[in-house]
């Protein structure tokens, strides 16, 4: 295994530092993804269970004009959630403790790339996956149901297309914060991801258990709390005992905490201060 | 960004450098100039060598004094990294991805285009003989062929400067003199200037006559290598041999006049070889090891030796 003489060139390309660098990781992130078998069953399984039977209905079932109504029973019956929350939890959990387990944090730093690049393309990456179940397909469900429906009232259905596309990106942007955190904690990925369903799971069981004395505890169920932000985009209310302002709080807790935990865990544990 | 006051020459330059993490003291009032060419940094672990090359990248920010590397202070300097490649003394390759997309990331993080960076890698890995290896999982690399896949990467992008943190760190007798040829190669043929680590001083002599020595977080000689090799030369220096069939090699050993003992420790797969003359030792081994029809698998010097000399120029 000697090193023989070869003829070698050096690169005389350019080496200037690059703005959108991350771009680079989220590349790398969705690429690996998408031939990750976890990843591809979770989405086949969530495109049948959750979008394939609604797209079949409205073929079917003659109706005048898109619903928010229909979009909203279709996304906030909880298997939309569900599987939104399955597949951040399966697409989450190794970006950061490979990296982690691996020491791979200096291939990225060494390289003109900082924390908030490295972490805006591992989030990309993620970000990039979950809309293909979470933000394409009710997109798409919503395009086809206007290019079926019987009436002409298209300036409505355009607004139910644009609410769609709206809960399509909450859902999207709404669990990958809290997956990179628990990646961040653990060095193995199998930890990260069964700790991100389990908090999820787990805030679900407390909602349900201390509802009972007061139902405003619902809203610390990640899904109890999408599912009453879909009726506050697509029907204008909120249930009696669920407030605009707390609600807003605790879903925007639940993407900007996570979002703050995992960017100091990285600065102070791999990168020093 | 640029420092101001620093020669052409002069590629690192650290000035009553500190660097400390709570209680720990990582740098001391590091004073160090290092120039063209190849600079090894000997010292023994914990001295602070790797603090040292977080500070060149980078990667830490210093407490005290200053640092200029190519004449630029590299703290919060991302686009100095254009300029370096860094290869960390840990393992460090994606487990799960093969050395190709090891390197074609490494590649595009560098803004290398796709034609450009395909034959990039080709030439790189040529160059540190990994191209049949290229298409396998790193996961599955032994420690020789993830030290070469890591000086690929950080070869990749052609840097001015190579930041070698231990890279024989680990590797058998044959795979540290082709990394060491290799690293001697990079600069003399193809221009890079080199800092590599080691805390072994024959190692790194094997590259180098330009050294430093670092101990506990302070740089307590640096210069030609001559000096402290004669400090050296006075005592006998201890290596660790571990591999199958050594027995024939310590028979072959005991012959030479530079050796002054040879014990096996636990069993006879590994033994500790007393020699006077580490250089003549280092350069006789790969021919005695074919000789003897041995396996060496394992090879490194104990600290005991370098830790007296530190002990000596420190004035303990």
């Amino acid at each position: 295994m000697g090193i023989s003489p070869i003829e070698y060139r050096p690169w005389k390309g350019q080496r200037t530092a690059q703005t959108l660098r991350f771009y680079v990781v989220a590349r790398n992130v969705l690429m690996h993804k998408l031939r990750s078998k976890g990843v591809i069953v979770i989405l086949v399984l969530g495109f049948l269970l959750v979008h394939a039977i609604s797209l079949i209905m409205i073929v079917l079932l003659s109706h005048e004009r898109l619903e928010g109504d229909d979009m909203n029973s279709y996304l906030g019956g909880g298997m939309f959630a569900t599987f939104a929350m399955l597949l951040a939890a399966v697409v989450t959990s190794d970006l950061v403790s490979e990296d982690l387990s691996n020491n791979s944090f200096v291939l990225y730093f060494s390289r003109a790339l900082r924390i908030r690049d490295y972490l805006a393309g591992k989030a990309g990456g993620a970000l990039a996956v979950m809309s293909f179940l979470c933000l394409f397909p009710p997109i798409a469900l919503a395009v086809v149901s206007m290019a079926t429906q019987t009436g002409d009232d298209y300036l409505y259905s355009a607004g139910v297309l644009g609410k769609t596309a709206l809960v399509g990106l909450l859902v999207t942007v709404f669990f990958v914060p809290f997956g990179l955190m628990m990646s961040s904690l653990t060095k193995r990925k199998s930890y990260a991801a069964i700790g991100t369903f389990m908090s999820f799971f787990v805030l679900t069981l407390v909602a349900e258990i201390f509802s009972e004395f007061a139902e405003e505890w619902r809203m610390i169920s990640p899904l109890e709390s999408l599912s009453f932000l879909f009726d506050w985009i697509y029907e204008g209310s909120l249930p009696y005992f669920v407030d605009g302002g707390a609600l807003t709080l605790i879903l925007t807790s639940f993407v900007i905490a996570p979002a703050v935990v995992v960017y100091i865990r990285i600065q102070r544990q791999e990168v020093g201060k | 960004m640029t420092a101001r006051g620093y020669s052409a020459d002069v590629i690192i330059q650290a000035r009553a450098l500190s660097k400390w993490y709570g209680q720990v003291i990582g740098l001391n009032n590091f004073d160090l100039e290092i120039k063209r060419g190849i600079t090894g940094i000997v010292g023994p672990n914990g001295s602070g060598k790797s603090t040292f090359f977080k500070l060149i990248l980078g990667l830490i920010k210093h407490n005290a004094g200053d640092i200029a590397v190519l004449g630029e202070r590299p703290w919060g300097n991302a686009s100095l990294h254009a300029s370096i490649g860094f290869c960390p003394d840990y393992e460090s390759l994606p487990a799960d991805s093969t050395g190709r997309e090891y390197l074609s990331l490494v590649g595009r993080l560098h803004a290398m285009n796709s034609t450009a960076l395909a034959k990039r890698i080709k030439e790189v890995v040529e160059l540190v003989e990994m191209g049949k290896a290229l298409d396998r999982k790193t996961g599955g690399y032994s420690k020789g062929m993830k030290q070469r896949m890591k000086i690929a990467g950080a070869l990749l992008h052609d840097p001015r400067l190579l930041i070698l943190d231990e890279p024989l760190s680990g590797t058998d007798p044959l795979v540290r003199k082709d990394i060491i040829d290799l690293i001697k190669k990079l600069n003399r043929e193809h221009g890079h200037d080199i800092v590599v680590s080691s805390h072994v001083l024959f190692e790194i002599e094997r590259m180098t006559h330009d050294i430093a020595l670092i101990y506990k977080g302070r740089a307590v000689a640096s210069g030609d290598i001559s000096a402290i090799r004669d400090l050296m030369n006075k005592h006998p220096h201890n290596i660790i041999v571990e591999g199958k069939g050594v027995t024939a090699l310590a028979k072959m050993l005991l012959e030479q006049d530079y050796i002054v003992s040879v014990a096996y420790n636990n069993d006879r797969d590994s033994m500790t070889v007393q020699v006077s003359r580490p250089d003549d030792f280092f350069s006789n081994l790969p021919n005695l090891v074919d000789q003897s029809q041995c396996s060496v698998t394992k090879m490194y010097s104990l600290d005991d030796n370098l830790e007296a000399i530190f002990k000596y120029l420190v004035g303990r």
